[in-house]
């Protein structure tokens, strides 16, 4: 079975401008990625700010393009998937976004949020399909009237979270979806998305600069540096033996209790 | 004990007009000399308001009202500020080092503030504007403004949240070399662990008030509050 996206010598090069009329120097966001992501698994994507994390999932959701490499989805290049129907794909493959507070639409009522990605459905069905991704994710039925702000930065996430499940998505990716939010919502949140994995069929990728995070939820590990795969594997082996020096820093730095030695 | 450099007795503050609403107490505090006091708790919880009141800023809030006692044996120079998000804590339109001497700081006390960061005039230049910086150096140079005036107390309000894992390191062991000169840190976090690696004491903070306080060890092993039990086990921590 093909994989669920195959990234082969995937680039994705920014032209920076100096000036006006200079074709400015290429910065490479990502750089000649070679990895598969496999039906079925949760991976956790981690790295510093700047190391490509966001680029790597704008290329997963077709916002922005590889500028050289092949990026496959199922088998097939996602550009020629994206160019016969966005919206099928989007129907397959969700992303969940970092500020819950920026993504969703503060005018609407959550029916209308979590029912925008189903839009072309017969009302019925939509409405039977709001109604149970709104439940799936712990809100009560009344919160489908209310706007955003009155909603709580954890009741936001969880309506976010309702608006892809409605889709019924195969492969979720998830853009540091706990960073703004507090330490007891942050582990409702985790324990939400949890109990939601054996619903996404094809995984999850679960992209975050936390290991205490990751390690909370990801099968497999993959860590970005400056734009190129520094390492990858299952995460217990990443976690308890990483193998770059990237890894190893993002390790040291999870504020541990009791402390390490000789930290203070 | 009397060596509190900051004392907060039966504080309750008051917001609005009418029907005042209670942000904070009553609360009973202290910063103690050569302390690290972490104020941890969730949003809402008050521990920005407690800053501000022990910066004497809440005066300034419109509607703002206190009652009970504050103590601050500090003079306004020896409090500094660390705020959380160093991009908007620096003015995009000034260089670093007209920031730097905005509170009447001379070269020299500019010069020693930046090496005490590690940024020393070879590595950063003056004429320099925020945007040419990394966030860790715009951090560091925010963390040397506080320093200018050789403070005795520095309030840091959540001064990594916006920062990644490596910088947030970073930014603590710094701290740490600053407190090892004497300096005391209230330090002020949603974050459990990183506050318990960093401070002398802690307090939990809920909707205003004073949960409990105890010694890192103390809260993070013994929690006696249902409340902090459930902070304790929230906190995200490594599974190897």
């Amino acid at each position: 079975m093909n994989p669920v996206f195959k990234f082969e010598n995937v680039s994705k090069i920014y032209r920076v401008r100096s000036g006006l009329f200079s074709k400015g120097a290429g910065f490479a966001a990502l750089d000649s990625i070679n990895f598969s992501l496999e039906r079925g698994k949760t991976y956790g994507l981690a790295g510093e700010s700047g190391s490509g994390k966001s680029t790597l999932a704008g290329l997963l959701t077709g916002m922005t393009h590889e500028t050289s490499g092949k990026l496959l989805f199922e088998g097939e290049p996602l550009r020629q998937v994206l160019r016969k129907g966005r919206a099928s794909y989007a129907a397959k493959v969700q992303m969940i976004f970092q500020n819950p507070y920026l993504s969703l639409d503060p005018a609407w009522s959550v029916e209308k949020i979590v029912g925008e990605g189903i839009l072309s459905r017969p009302s019925m069905e939509k409405k039977e399909r709001v109604r149970s991704a709104v439940k799936a994710v712990g809100l009560s039925e009344d919160y489908l009237r209310r706007k955003p702000r009155a909603l709580s930065g954890g009741e936001r996430q969880r309506v976010a979270i309702a608006r892809s499940l409605a889709v019924r998505p195969e492969f979720l990716i998830l853009d540091e979806p706990t960073s703004q939010l507090d330490v007891s919502v942050q582990a409702q949140i985790l324990a939400l998305l949890k109990s939601l994995r054996p619903q996404i069929p094809a995984g999850m990728l679960f992209i975050s600069h936390d290991f205490a995070l990751i390690s909370e939820l990801a099968d497999e590990v993959l860590v970005l540096d400056k734009g190129r795969l520094a390492e990858a594997g299952p995460a217990i082996d990443v976690l308890r033996n990483p193998q770059a020096e990237c890894t190893r820093r993002l390790l040291e730095a999870v504020p541990f209790w009791p402390p390490r030695e000789g930290k203070a | 004990m009397t060596n509190a450099l900051i004392e907060f007795r039966q504080v309750i503050l008051t917001y609005g007009k009418g029907e005042r609403r209670t942000v904070i107490g009553p609360l009973d505090l202290e910063v103690f000399e050569n302390e690290a006091l972490g104020i941890i708790g969730e949003s809402g919880a008050g521990k920005s308001t407690a800053a501000l009141e022990m910066l004497g800023l809440l005066a300034l809030k419109e509607g703002a009202r206190v009652a009970g006692e504050v103590k601050n044996r500090l003079a306004p120079r020896e409090i500094s500020y660390i705020p959380q998000d160093p991009l908007s804590a620096l003015d995009p339109l000034f260089s670093i080092g007209s920031q730097l001497a905005e509170s009447g700081a001379g070269k020299d006390l500019v010069r020693e503030a930046l090496t005490r960061v590690h940024l020393p005039l070879e590595k950063i230049s003056l004429q320099s504007y925020p945007h040419e910086l990394s966030g860790g150096m715009r951090q560091r140079v925010v963390i040397a403004m506080a320093l200018l005036h050789k403070p005795r107390l520095i309030i840091a309000d959540e001064p990594t949240s916006s920062l990644d894992m490596t910088l947030q390191a970073e930014v603590m062991k710094l701290f740490r070399q600053i407190r090892n000169t004497g300096v005391s840190f209230v330090f002020i976090t949603h974050n459990l662990p990183l506050a318990a690696n960093f401070c002398d004491r802690l307090l939990v903070m809920k909707n205003g008030k004073k949960i409990e306080t105890g010694t890192p060890a103390q809260i993070m092993e013994n929690p006696r509050e249902p409340y902090t039990c459930q902070l304790v086990e929230s906190s995200p921590r490594l599974h190897l």
